[in-house]
């Protein structure tokens, strides 16, 4: 899949560590956005080419955290490793719970600093991929008509024909139908596949969404 | 003796008799007046003495000449009117005279004197009236007779003015009236016995006499004038008498007003006079007090009521003998209520004495008081813990060392007082003291001086001298008064407090560099961070093929400036915690010190979760001092903004710096912050060293930050905020006027 080299989206209010990064970043093969502040990100937020942030904890006006925050509620997805001047267990452990990749300090050498952010691109990547065959599903339960999901809806919840059919006031049969129909587009040959799919795509209670 | 009897019979009896009376009163007149004579002065008693001897004259005249009428020798006699008069002129003069020379002169001697002048008198008169005596015949003389009758009248003269000076009363008076009477009679009647008239009808009277009528009626004109003199003489007593009378009066006035007590007493012990002021002062009643009581009994009665406390016997005893020695007799008494009095007893002429009393309780009481505070301050002057010492400022020779300044100087008074100071010291010192000592004599003004002087038992020693002038009642100054001081001690404690506030401000700066390491840290970990990414960036572009040598002359430049930055990063922690020797003063901007200390505190602020703000003074402030001093002073009110704001909200822990002009020559930073202000009972605590509000404050944040604005020459001070929190405020002058 991949084949353009990854962003790296480097934020930090220190123009002279940004030009090293940068540079550092580019002679190892990636490609380097560079933003002076959070609020710079805010205004143009990466798409979802792969990539990642490298975010200052330390900033005038927005902190790294606040962007961090910022980025979730807007579902951007990009995995962010912090970098900072001087940090703290305190401030680590905020990071990390709030969905960081990574917490180092500065001065950082290239193999932390690399490693760190090949660990970020490639969690990023599976939870692309993830997030794509996610969508693929979702595509395949928008080709059901409404009857087909309400009928998909409760055979997921392992309830039988006559039950559905008692359900929804039609007959058995017809439910049949609407069943062979939702197994189809599905792509699915049984019951236990179906489920995993509803799961997936969150119809269950109780299931997490967009885990496995 | 037969002739002058047979003389007598020759006369008018009747006529005599009046002769006599005429005589006596004459002489009573006469005397008085003279006794009034002696009794004045100047020339009143001129006056006096010319009337006294005009008395006389008319009276001898009077009575020869009505003894003359009375004389029948026979045949017609007539009398020269010029002789009369001589008679009469003469007469009066003489006795005049005599008078004066008696009431003058004060010797034994003058009296006898002065009535022979007066019995001459009498005699001439007597014998110049004879001579007038114009007779159709020839007069003739026995001499024998004549001197006797000069004798006579001389003599009973003497004895009639010795009686008047030695006694004034009427007794005196008659006596002396009496002699002189009688030495009038005699010469008349003596000398009238000499005589003896040969009829000799050729000789006849010159046109210018007067027949025997016509000098009866001028006997009795002159006659007359003798009570009218003795009227003067009578006004004359009783104008004397009211003055008299005025006098006691005054003089009882004055005895009784008196601040003394005053008694007289006779030589027999008895009171004669005492004032009110005596009969008060001993408490005694007027009832017991009279003329006539005796000494001892006053002694009795005051040792009754308690106003004398020795035995009236023993003391009456020594005074009568002191008084008979003709001794003044001094007693101080002191009374059980603790009066103080002095009696002084003077003897006065005839036996009796004059006792006055004074009370001296209150003049004591302050002798005492002032000899107590005299006494009280040499104490003082001697035991004052600094050398002292007064001279004159007439000669500058020492009047007076106190035992600190022999001390001090090591030199005793003795070598000292009444010397001058090149006389005392070496040279060179005594020098610079007499420089001093010319300038405050000049200026007038009080002299300071602080020098070094070698002391020989403390070795040198810093002093301080103060000298003044001290001036007389006139105005003028007399004297000069220096004090010394030794502040070597003090010197040293000085240098001590000042090392150790440096100290303090030195550790004070330390502690806030620890509370700012996290942020130090942070700051420098930026360009090493650079520098690092830079140095491996170089390493893989080394590896490139082709090199790209700009990129990595870029790269190397970028860290050399980056290792620069980490170097000031140091540099300015160095001076946060580099202790310096001097003081290093420099102008800046107090908007840079501001924001450089907001900048090493935004970490600290970020981890407290503190948002700091800064609002400053458009123009460039300009102050003098210490940039490092200022940061700590800003970093101190910073933080403890910051400490204040622990209890707050997150959200509300808001810490604001400000600048601003205040007025053409200050500045004024304020550091306010929005936590739980300061109690108002302490706001005027809160500067003070080792004053805290914080459990883990030392006390001395503050302190030291006011210690360091006013060594600026500014202000420091704290306030609530209305709307809750503190705002620290401080104010610099400005080096110069800033530009607009």
């Amino acid at each position: 899949m991949i084949t353009k080299a990854p962003i790296i989206h480097v934020v930090d209010d220190d123009g002279s560590f940004r030009t090293a990064v940068a540079r550092l970043l580019q002679a190892s093969g990636y490609q380097v956005a560079l933003y002076e502040s959070a609020r710079q990100l805010l205004e143009k937020p990466p798409g979802m080419e792969p990539g990642c942030i490298l975010l200052d904890v330390r900033m005038p006006g927005m902190s790294g955290h606040e962007l961090q925050a910022r980025l979730v509620k807007i579902g951007n997805a990009l995995p962010i490793v912090f970098l900072t001047g001087h940090g703290d267990i305190r401030m680590s452990v905020r990071a990390i719970k709030a969905g960081a990749e990574d917490f180092l300090s500065k001065p950082v050498s290239r193999k932390t600093l690399i490693e760190a952010i090949q660990r970020a691109l490639v969690r990023h990547q599976e939870a692309r991929e993830r997030n794509l065959r996610l969508a693929s599903l979702r595509a395949v339960a928008a080709t059901l008509t409404p009857r087909e999901s309400e009928v998909f809806a409760l055979i997921v919840r392992g309830k039988l024909n006559k039950q559905i059919a008692h359900e929804l006031g039609t007959t058995e049969r017809t439910i049949k139908a609407h069943r062979h129909a939702v197994m189809q587009k599905l792509k699915v040959g049984s019951l236990a596949e179906a489920v995993s799919i509803a799961e997936r795509l969150g119809m269950l209670p109780g299931a997490i969404s967009g885990e496995a | 003796m037969y002739r002058v009897l047979n003389c007598l019979v020759e006369h008018d009896w009747r006529l005599l008799v009046v002769a006599g009376i005429v005589c006596f009163l004459a002489s009573l007149a006469a005397v008085n007046l003279f006794q009034r004579a002696r009794a004045t002065r100047g020339r009143l008693r001129a006056g006096w003495i010319l009337t006294a001897g005009a008395a006389t004259g008319c009276g001898i005249w009077a009575t020869h000449f009505i003894a003359m009428l009375a004389y029948d020798p026979g045949v017609a006699i007539a009398y020269n009117i010029g002789l009369l008069a001589l008679s009469l002129v003469v007469v009066m003069v003489v006795t005049s005279g005599g008078l004066a020379f008696a009431v003058v002169t004060s010797a034994s001697w003058a009296a006898p004197v002065a009535g022979a002048i007066v019995g001459a008198g009498l005699a001439s008169m007597h014998y110049i009236g004879m001579w007038a005596v114009e007779v159709p015949g020839r007069l003739t003389w026995w001499p024998h007779l004549v001197v006797v009758s000069i004798a006579i009248v001389i003599l009973l003269s003497m004895v009639g003015l010795t009686i008047a000076v030695r006694r004034k009363d009427m007794r005196g008076i008659a006596a002396t009236a009496l002699c002189l009477t009688l030495a009038i009679v005699s010469v008349h009647f003596i000398g009238m016995g000499a005589i003896e008239i040969v009829p000799d009808p050729t000789r006849v009277t010159s046109a210018f006499s007067l027949s025997p009528n016509a000098l009866a009626i001028v006997v009795a004109g002159v006659a007359v004038s003798i009570p009218g003199m003795a009227l003067v003489g009578a006004f004359g007593d009783r104008h004397l008498n009211e003055k008299l009378r005025e006098g006691n009066l005054r003089l009882d006035a004055a005895l009784n007003n008196m601040h003394h007590g005053l008694c007289m007493f006779d030589s027999d012990g008895r009171l004669i006079l005492c004032n009110e002021r005596y009969i008060q002062m001993h408490s005694l009643s007027h009832d017991a007090v009279k003329p006539g009581c005796t000494v001892r009994e006053l002694l009795a009665l005051r040792k009754g009521n308690g106003t004398f406390l020795g035995d009236p016997d023993e003391y009456s005893t020594n005074l009568r003998a002191r008084i008979a020695e003709g001794k003044t007799f001094r007693w101080i008494m002191e009374t059980a209520d603790g009066r103080v009095t002095v009696i002084v007893n003077q003897p006065i002429e005839g036996g009796g004495w004059v006792a006055t009393f004074e009370d001296v309780t209150e003049r004591r009481r302050l002798e005492q008081e002032r000899d107590r505070s005299q006494k009280f301050l040499h104490t003082i002057l001697e035991n004052a813990p600094i050398p002292i010492f007064v001279k004159e400022t007439s000669g500058l020779r020492y009047a007076l060392v106190n035992r600190a300044g022999e001390a001090f100087w090591g030199i005793s008074r003795a070598e000292m007082i009444g010397k001058t100071s090149h006389d005392v010291f070496p040279k060179e010192e005594a020098d610079l003291i007499a420089a001093r000592d010319k300038q405050l004599l000049q200026s007038d003004q009080p002299v300071f001086d602080e020098r070094q002087i070698h002391t020989p038992r403390n070795g040198i020693r810093n002093i301080v001298s103060r000298r003044l002038t001290v001036c007389d009642d006139d105005g003028k100054s007399r004297y000069l008064v220096g004090v010394i001081e030794d502040v070597t001690e003090r010197k040293h404690v000085e240098q001590r407090i000042a090392h150790m506030a440096h100290e303090v401000i030195h550790l004070n700066r330390i502690a806030i560099a620890g509370v700012l390491s996290t942020s130090f840290a942070h700051e420098l970990n930026q360009p090493l961070g650079a520098i690092l990414s830079n140095t491996e960036a170089a390493e893989v572009l080394l590896t490139a093929n082709p090199l790209n040598v700009d990129q990595l002359k870029e790269t190397l430049a970028d860290i050399r400036r980056d290792d620069q930055r980490a170097a000031e990063i140091i540099r300015q922690l160095g001076g946060l915690l580099k202790k310096g020797g001097e003081i290093q003063l420099q102008e800046f901007d107090l908007n840079d010190a501001v924001r450089c200390a907001l900048h090493l505190l935004d970490h600290e602020a970020e981890t407290r979760g503190v948002v700091p703000s800064v609002s400053q003074a458009q123009a460039a402030l300009p102050v003098r001092a210490n940039l490092v001093h200022l940061q700590q002073v800003i970093l101190n009110l910073a933080m403890n903004g910051m400490d204040a704001m622990a209890c707050c909200d997150p959200g509300a822990r808001r810490l604001t710096l400000e600048t601003v002009l205040a007025g053409d020559a200050d500045v004024e930073v304020s550091v306010s912050d929005s936590g739980t202000g300061i109690p108002p009972d302490k706001l005027e605590r809160i500067f003070d060293t080792f004053f805290t509000t914080k459990p883990q404050g030392t006390g001395l944040g503050l302190s030291i930050a006011r210690t360091i604005i006013e060594t600026y020459g500014g202000k420091i001070w704290a306030e609530n905020r209305l709307g809750g929190g503190a705002v620290f405020r401080f104010t610099l002058p400005l080096a110069r006027t800033p530009a607009a």
